[in-house]
């Protein structure tokens, strides 16, 4: 298995939370591309390739790790809006969030999350699932080929 | 209050006399003209024998009457008798029968009330004695100084008497046969009178009867029929039938039941709006939490992250004394985390809604220590397991009441060689099961047993043993809120047990 440059797309408004993740990412190695957004629009906006992402270059993102909570468009609705387009709902969502609210994991599995991942107050277990996640979903994983490239 | 509505404007009204008194009317309504009616039967009764005795006097006397003529002619022939035979016994029936013929007369004398009757009677005394003293002047002359003309001149006289003794009593009889027809009439109409008063009394019950019914069935009985009817709907809260309010003690009731419902309903309302509020009350409690799962976790995370990015990139510069420091936010941070998520599963096992299902509290067990199993590290554990029921509840809740407890006994029996933890049940009161936790580690003073289960209290501190203080508080909350009970029993340093009794399928619902 060729380990291919995988995009990471990272949907987190807390700049706190986003350089974490970042650096958790990073000190792990597992993508070299990470597209951070702030808010749930612009999420979209990347996967559908609009506003100031129009006519972006490269393909689809391996994996998309999203906030729940995020102003303007919220996580789920992202997580709406993936898994109900044609073109991108076999990109796998990995929600990451600090919500273990029951009704928030319901509605998640409802819309076809592929992961539901609690953001863990100690960073050494953070650490730990961002590990997990990055080496599997975005290494490990494999999406059929009709998914954009 | 049943008079004065009663009463209103000088008009009484039948509905609204006490019932006590409606009672007495309905009774006297047939029964007054029956006693009437038997103190007028009686009476005309009584005028009804008088005139039957009268009628009857009337007969005798009409026999007595007759009598006196017989008897009359009877001395005659007794006297004639003898004065041709000349024998005694003939003188003594002449005797008797004259005394008879007086005796007849007494008793007319004393029987007879006809005024114009009583009247003839002197007379025909008179006349009689004419005739018995004729007879007995007759008998005087010896028969041997009788002779024809003597007897005829006695038979002569004899007969003038008779003729006019017959035509006094024929007065009499006719006389006797009017007052007899009077008396009789009014005998036949006395029995008319007598029968026509039965009739009517009787006549007279019943339509008072029927009236008395009538009264009764308007004035009572159909009005408690609706009362109760009334009353039956309030304990169904159903809408009441209006009924006309009224002075006596149904109308009473009347009042009572209405004024019941309103107030029912009133407090139905109130209980609405409390359960309104209630529940806009728990939504905000559920925002509020909410709100607390994430927005209080955020910053946490943040300290824990950023002091161990500071760890990572101060590396060997950092001294030993700055490294703890850096540890200390970090554990403290932990902590809080923990705090936090205890206090959110504190507060929502009071608010969650309880399941009731049959939980079988061995398999609850088994699965809580299977979980335990990574905790224990290879320590020396003996789990000593009894048959244990299966209790009524909320199966997640109760979960978390084992998980406490047994998480608790593996915690505070760390120091010793060989942990022995026994879960076992027994039967408790009222249908309840009562399982408890035993273990052999660091028990607790009884002195403090109150304090165990309270919020945050700890018996110990964090560097022996760590905990928020906060497990026992929860278990005694989802066990009160099953209906059931936690207490505990320990001495310092010889273990503790903990017991919590839970609702059974036997326990009367």
């Amino acid at each position: 298995m060729i380990a291919e440059l995988k995009t990471i797309l990272l949907a987190e408004d807390n700049a706190n939370d986003l350089e974490l993740t970042l650096a958790a990412l990073e000190e792990n190695h597992v993508a070299n591309d990470v597209i951070a957004v702030r808010d749930g629009a612009e999420a979209i906006d990347y996967l559908e390739r609009r506003g100031e992402y129009a006519g972006r270059s490269g393909g689809d993102p391996a994996l998309v790790l999203l906030d729940l909570k995020m102003p303007k468009v919220d996580g789920l609705e992202v997580l709406r809006h993936i898994k109900t387009s044609r073109v991108l709902r076999n990109i796998p969502v990995v929600m990451l969030t600090s919500s273990r609210e029951e009704q928030d994991l319901i509605r998640s599995y409802e819309l076809g999350v592929n992961a539901y991942v609690v953001k863990p107050v100690d960073f050494a277990e953070f650490m730990n699932a961002v590990r997990t996640l990055g080496g599997f979903w975005a290494v490990v994983n494999e999406v059929p080929k009709t998914s954009r490239r | 209050m049943s008079q004065d509505g009663a009463v209103r404007r000088g008009v009484i009204s039948w509905r609204d006399l006490p019932i006590g008194r409606k009672a007495l009317i309905v009774i006297a309504i047939p029964v007054l003209p029956l006693i009437a009616t038997a103190g007028l039967y009686f009476q005309s009764a009584a005028q009804f024998q008088a005139a039957l005795d009268d009628a009857n006097r009337a007969w005798q006397n009409r026999a007595a009457q007759a009598e006196v003529y017989f008897l009359l002619v009877e001395a005659e022939s007794a006297n004639r008798a003898y004065l041709i035979t000349g024998n005694p016994l003939l003188l003594q029936q002449r005797q008797r029968a004259a005394e008879a013929v007086m005796g007849r007369i007494d008793e007319l004398g004393a029987h007879t009330r006809d005024p114009l009757q009583r009247a003839r009677i002197p007379q025909l005394r008179t006349l009689a004695l004419a005739r018995l003293e004729a007879l007995d002047a007759a008998a005087l002359t010896t028969h041997e100084a009788m002779n024809a003309a003597a007897v005829r001149m006695e038979v002569d006289r004899g007969a003038e008497i008779m003729r006019a003794v017959r035509a006094h009593l024929d007065d009499m009889v006719a006389a006797n046969a009017r007052i007899r027809a009077a008396r009789d009439a009014r005998v036949a109409e006395l029995e008319r009178r007598t029968n026509l008063i039965v009739a009517m009394g009787t006549a007279g019950g019943v339509l008072g009867g029927v009236v008395a019914a009538l009264l009764f069935t308007t004035g009572v009985a159909r009005r408690l029929d609706a009362a109760t009817r009334n009353m039956v709907r309030l304990s169904a809260r159903e809408p009441l039938d209006p009924i006309a309010p009224a002075g006596d003690e149904i109308g009473v009731l009347t009042a009572g039941t209405e004024r019941a419902d309103r107030l029912l309903a009133q407090r139905d309302a109130e209980l609405q709006h409390r359960m309104h509020e209630l529940e806009s009350l728990t939504r905000e409690l559920e925002a509020f939490s909410y709100s607390v799962s994430h927005d209080l976790r955020a910053p946490l995370r943040h300290i824990a992250g950023f002091a161990t990015m500071l760890q990572k990139s101060g590396g060997d510069r950092l001294t030993d004394q700055q490294q703890r420091y850096i540890r200390t936010i970090v554990e403290a941070a932990a902590r809080m985390g923990r705090l936090i998520d205890d206090l959110l599963a504190f507060s929502r096992t009071g608010r969650a809604e309880l399941r009731h299902r049959a939980v079988d509290v061995a398999a609850v067990v088994a699965d809580v220590r299977e979980q335990l199993t990574s905790e224990l590290n290879g320590r020396n554990v003996r789990w000593i397991v009894g048959p244990l029921p299966t209790v009524l509840g909320d199966p997640a809740m109760l979960r978390v009441v084992f998980d406490n407890l047994l998480a608790n006994a593996v915690k505070y029996t760390r120091p010793r060689e060989q942990a022995e933890i026994e879960i076992g049940s027994r039967a408790g009161e009222g249908g309840d099961a009562v399982v408890y936790v035993r273990d052999n580690g660091v028990g607790f003073d009884m002195k403090y047993e109150h304090k165990l289960f309270g919020v945050f209290q700890r018996l110990h501190s964090s560097d022996v043993f760590e905990g928020t203080g906060i497990g026992l508080a929860t278990v005694r909350r989802i066990v009160a809120r099953h209906g059931g009970r936690a207490w505990a029993e320990g001495r310092p340093g010889d273990g503790a047990t903990f017991y919590v009794a839970l609702p059974t399928a036997e326990r009367a619902v």
